[in-house]
């Protein structure tokens, strides 16, 4: 799926979006914008993070989530409006091939769902230290389809496919961080399965393109997904006793992996140009 | 002055047999590998920078007034440090897979360096010195000069670090295009890198017709055979340095 796709008719106006003053100015200055987004994606990051992580009952643990999250909104709204600043340019200046893209209809997609998170949902339920309402839970489930939605996209793409990892990846990285009771459970698994596939590579060479270590890597993968996904689901279970209710924890993760979602696919949009 | 050591490591580092290829050449020929651990090396950057800069702007009394300064690099910091490992591992491998002379002969990927190093002085100092009166001024809303300076270096540090990470993409002062005797020219050591393409000291690696292409936007270090074959068009650097074109994957 692609914007091409959706939106045929457009063709014209994006192709000459680079041409629009005052973008059109900008063709020679592209590289610090490029450089600025990444600047700003970094900032936006942490205050994401930490965040989340709080309501997981990670991290800031010592701070009620309300005080952290009003803590951090000035450097998510700040972050934030870097990373669109310089998105919305960088775009317009790449319009074109973002048109045809698989991975920026992920990333915008994903994008959408992760606003929804940030500002509609997650701040709600840290203003509310952890309790979740009815609006939480419908905006919640709506931005959880979208996200099902850009990784499906980004998934299905051969080109493309490879990027879902970096989700998977954060998925064990914040156990890492959060899970008490399957942390080291988390660091063999991802050891395994992914590290295998690394040490796998290196053995027969990263350049082997034997279609056998291809489905391996994604047996893996695959094997390495339902891992983790159990492991959050008994986590979850285990601490349900704890303050944050258990779907406000999903909720926290699910939003992490939406803004990693959203990385993914912009990091994915040269990689599969 | 590495430039030798680099080499090896491209050339011969994990290439067990005269006809076999370095590990360097096999991770920039590889089908996902490479992509998938530099993404990751770019991904990270939401972990580290963001919580590292959180910390500085509490230390330089910007943010988090409210909360002692051990609060929160207490809980902070282990996040910070392991993304902070997965990023050091990621670069060395992309690094590794990416080309390594280039990287070495390229004044941006220099500048990351240096600023590398200044955040690691600072970091020294402060733990070293600054921190030892952390009891003094843990719950000051605006900490004491020296622990302003530490934290204001620090951001700056890893702002610097990711802005010229970004520009090594790009051929601006790539050593062909650059003007032989000029700063940059000598900062990069181009000379160096010039006489060992054109001595054809990489045997495999560069056709010699390839060396006197003018254009350089592609890998001037390529792997063996055409480069179009062997690397993501996607992943290389935009074709004018001096009017840069938009290149794809900048999103980030």
């Amino acid at each position: 799926m692609t914007f091409e796709k959706l939106f045929p008719g457009a063709a014209d106006f994006v192709t000459g979006m680079p041409d629009i003053w005052p973008i059109s100015m900008l063709q020679d200055v592209y590289a610090p914008f490029g450089a600025l987004h990444l600047v700003g994606l970094g900032l936006m990051g942490g205050a994401v993070i930490l965040l989340n992580l709080r309501l997981m009952g990670a991290g800031l643990t010592t701070e009620q989530p309300a005080t952290l999250e009003r803590n951090l909104r000035p450097w998510l709204i700040t972050g934030l409006a870097i990373v669109l600043f310089t998105g919305i340019i960088i775009g317009m200046l790449n319009s074109d091939k973002l048109y045809k893209s698989v991975p920026f209809f992920s990333k915008m997609v994903s994008l959408l769902a992760a606003l929804i998170f940030s500002f509609g949902v997650t701040s709600a339920v840290a203003k509310a230290d952890g309790k979740t309402s009815t609006p939480v839970l419908i905006a919640s489930g709506i931005a959880f389809l979208l996200w099902l939605l850009a990784i499906g996209v980004l998934g299905a793409d051969s080109i493309s496919a490879p990027g879902v990892i970096h989700v998977i990846t954060a998925a064990y990285a914040i156990l890492l961080i959060y899970g008490v009771r399957t942390r080291w459970l988390a660091a063999a698994a991802y050891a395994l399965f992914f590290g295998g596939v690394f040490v796998m590579y290196w053995i027969v060479g990263f350049n082997n393109y034997d279609t056998i270590y291809e489905t391996i890597t994604y047996w893996s993968t695959v094997a390495g997904s339902l891992v983790v996904a159990a492991l959050y689901g008994y986590e979850i279970y285990a601490g349900k006793a704890e303050a944050s209710s258990p779907l406000a924890k999903l909720i926290a993760l699910f939003s992490v992996l939406t803004w990693v979602t959203v990385a993914a696919g912009g990091r994915w949009i040269g990689f599969a140009a | 002055m590495f430039h030798d050591f680099i080499n090896w490591i491209r050339e011969d580092l994990g290439r067990f047999t005269p006809d076999g290829q370095s590990w360097s050449h096999q991770l920039h020929e590889s089908l996902n590998m490479w992509n998938v651990i530099e993404g990751t090396h770019v991904l990270t950057v939401m972990f580290f920078a963001g919580t590292i800069w959180l910390i500085d702007l509490r230390m330089m009394g910007v943010a988090f007034r409210n909360m002692p300064f051990s609060r929160l690099n207490d809980r902070v910091l282990p996040i910070t440090t392991i993304a902070f490992a997965v990023m050091i591992i990621t670069g060395l491998l992309v690094f590794l897979g990416r080309d390594p002379l280039m990287y070495y002969h390229n004044i941006w990927f220099r500048l990351k360096m240096v600023f590398l190093i200044v955040a690691a002085i600072n970091i020294f100092w402060f733990h070293q010195k600054v921190q030892k009166s952390q009891a003094e001024w843990d719950a000051m809303e605006k900490p004491p000069t020296a622990v302003r300076l530490s934290g204001a270096i620090s951001m700056t540090c890893w702002f610097f670090v990711i802005i010229f990470g970004r520009f090594i993409a790009y051929d601006w002062f790539y050593c062909e295009k650059t003007e032989p005797g000029s700063l940059v020219y000598t900062l990069q050591e181009c000379k160096q890198a010039l006489s060992y393409l054109e001595e054809g000291a990489g045997e495999g690696t560069v056709e010699s017709g390839e060396t006197a292409e003018p254009d350089t936007s592609t890998d001037n270090a390529t792997p063996e055979g055409d480069p179009a074959e062997t690397t993501n068009p996607a992943d290389e650097p935009p074709a004018d340095g001096a009017a840069p074109q938009p290149a794809p994957g900048q999103e980030g």
